[in-house]
């Protein structure tokens, strides 16, 4: 790893850019991976698996090449978060507020509470869903423990240290990658819909890609990584490396929804099969683990639950705390920050009452992402205005090929948002 | 002699607060390191957590904690006292924070904090009121100068603090969180001594 270097003799001329580059050796490269590994785990929540297998069992695998599209839109997006964070050394929140006012801050920022908050009621029931798999209780009688406990864990305990044990529950998901060759599907078929794209103008099928396309970009994870930059007060020397962790991270999230819809694809959508219920979507499992494949399915979802749900109610805490200037992080005693944990709570809280009062538990999680799905590119393009901006960025501003990914994940997102709402409008919502 | 009154007030200020702690109260931030701090005192055992920017900083506050013990501390427990990882460098960028306060007054108090209880070693701070518009000028890059303006329009004093890189995710969490500024923003980090543009 180059060293960084005093601005001094002949670097005189050098921007702070340049003087913050690092060039890093492959060990550097494996170093750098870790942080950025556990928010792409998060963006993987039960409502993403969902997502993922509804679209799977639904459309087979033609959504695949946007998921191919979407990878480099989500990294450019996540990296833009991490950089302004580490630029401005503020949170986003805080940063639209200071930059765009109240006017425009407040309802861009309670947009992603309110998406955060339905998605945080739709994990709880993926979760209860989870556990009546392997206890048959129903689920309902599992939505309150399960919200008592993580409140509990997200306001008390130390949620980044646990986050690192979760991980491991999470990585369960990775035997959809298992599941998705031993169910044989049609490799050729399945790597023409990657690359080519294949484009229907039916509800089902809108529908499913502002969901998909919702979860992958998804708003939380922005304002969660900007957060986590000030928290860990990394600043722009370690920009380079945190690159390469962002990358990873999210190939590694976009790797395993890419197995989860050819699973799901080749186990129910050639069957012509649909998922209703949590155990329909554990089917996608059964080449890999036969009778084992709902014991996966409900380990795996409960442990994205858990990974995901306080992602998801400190990112709106994080929001709130930024928009009003209280004392925030997950560092802080619940004492040192109580407005902040107060929020949490509270997400806690309208998140169980809208588990309790909703009736399937599929519908919730997948809708929940299309929700997602439409107020994605609103924050997008914020984002892009504040990263292009050189008087907030100064050298350390948008390039070219960051500004065109961009620009092009907003407006793929906003055509895919306009197609759906004219779609739904015409013809009304698939069942 | 400003200096020498100074440390006596922060002196005075932790003794204070080590004697709330050992009454039971626990519940206020340390003078020095604020909310990094978290203390809890149960039968004679004093067990100090937290992350801390610096070695220095954990062996000064286990300093203070030991002048207590046999005076109503029987041990300390600081197993979760931590110093923060950094790999980030000083002395190669630096950055301007500008906050804006009701009055100089306002912006006067909020630099004694940063100073006396957040550490912060700011290469050059100012104080300006509506009246030295034209000092903003040479001291901000041109692209904030309509910040400041608006500031000013509205009758607001502006703290203007350059900083070392590295401490200015500190000094921006401490005016945007504690000092409660009207408003705070920061120029890009740029290289150390570059004239502003």
């Amino acid at each position: 790893m180059t060293a960084l270097q005093p601005r001094s003799g002949r670097g005189a001329t050098r921007t702070a850019r340049e003087m913050t580059r690092q060039h890093l050796s492959l060990p550097d490269l494996l170093r750098a991976i870790g942080p950025g590994v556990i928010t792409g785990g998060a963006d993987n929540d039960p409502a993403g698996i969902a997502t993922y297998s509804i679209v799977g069992a639904t459309v087979g695998y033609s959504q695949n090449w946007l998921l191919l599209i979407s990878t480099p839109m989500l990294i450019v997006i996540q990296q833009m978060s991490a950089k302004v964070a580490n630029v401005t050394k503020s949170d986003l929140a805080t940063l639209l507020r200071t930059t765009f006012g109240a006017r425009v801050a407040t309802p861009a920022v309670m947009l992603m509470v309110i998406a955060n908050v339905i998605t945080m009621g739709a994990d709880l029931m993926a979760m209860g869903a989870a556990f009546d798999l392997l206890t048959g209780v129903k689920f309902i009688y599992w939505i309150v423990p399960l919200a008592a406990v993580m409140a509990f864990v997200t306001i008390f305990t130390d949620y980044k240290v646990m986050s690192k044990y979760l991980l491991w529950l999470v990585a369960v998901f990775a035997t959809y990658i298992f599941a998705a060759f031993l169910a044989r599907p049609d490799w050729g078929d399945v790597l023409r819909s990657t690359v080519v794209p294949r484009l229907t103008f039916s509800p089902d099928y809108l529908l499913g890609a502002v969901a998909l396309l919702g979860t992958t970009i998804t708003p939380y994870l922005f304002f969660w990584q900007a957060s986590g930059e000030v928290e860990e007060k990394r600043g722009v020397q370690g920009i380079d490396r945190r690159n390469v962790d962002i990358t990873a991270g999210m190939i590694w999230s976009n790797c395993t929804a890419f197995f989860v819809i050819v699973a799901t694809g080749a186990v129910l959508y050639s069957h012509h099969s649909t998922i209703r219920t949590a155990a329909d979507a554990a089917r996608a499992l059964e080449p890999f683990a036969g009778r084992y494949a709902t014991l996966l399915f409900a380990i795996g979802i409960i442990g994205a639950g858990l990974l995901a749900i306080p992602v998801l109610a400190a990112s709106a805490a994080f929001g709130v705390a930024g928009l009003a200037g209280w004392r925030r992080g997950l560092g802080r005693h619940a004492k040192n920050a109580p407005q902040f944990y107060v929020v949490i709570g509270l997400a806690f809280l309208i998140a169980m009452e809208l588990a309790i009062s909703s009736v399937n538990p599929i519908k919730a999680l997948f809708y929940s992402q299309v929700l997602d799905g439409i107020i994605a590119p609103v924050l997008v393009v914020l984002m892009l205005i504040l990263t292009s901006s050189r008087k907030l960025m100064g050298d350390f501003v948008n390039g070219l090929p960051t500004r065109v990914i961009g620009w092009a994940a907003a407006g793929v997102m906003v055509l895919a948002d306009v197609a759906v709402v004219y779609q739904v409008a015409t013809k009304g919502l698939p069942n | 002699m400003k200096d020498v009154q100074e440390r006596e007030s922060a002196v005075r200020r932790i003794k204070s607060w080590w004697a709330d702690v050992l009454a039971g109260q626990l519940d206020e931030p340390h003078p020095i390191h604020g909310t990094d701090v978290d203390v809890a005192f149960k039968g004679g055992v004093l067990r100090l957590s937290g992350e801390l920017e610096s070695e220095d900083d954990k062996q000064s506050l286990l300093k203070e904690a030991r002048e207590y013990v046999g005076k109503g501390v029987d041990e300390i427990d600081a197993k979760h006292l931590i110093v923060a990882k950094r790999n980030e460098k000083p002395d190669i960028l630096e950055q301007t924070l500008i906050a804006a306060f009701a009055n100089p007054a306002v912006a006067e108090y909020a630099r004694t904090y940063l100073i006396e209880r957040g550490h912060v070693e700011p290469e050059r701070v100012e104080i300006l009121d509506p009246r030295q518009e034209a000092k903003a000028h040479e001291l901000l890059p041109e692209a904030f100068g309509s910040d400041v303006q608006k500031a000013f329009k509205a009758g607001q004093a502006v703290l203007i603090l350059r900083v070392d890189e590295t401490a200015a995710f500190k000094v921006r969490e401490l005016l945007d969180e504690e000092t409660r500024s009207i408003w705070t923003i920061a120029t890009p980090p740029a290289p150390r001594g570059e004239k502003v543009r």
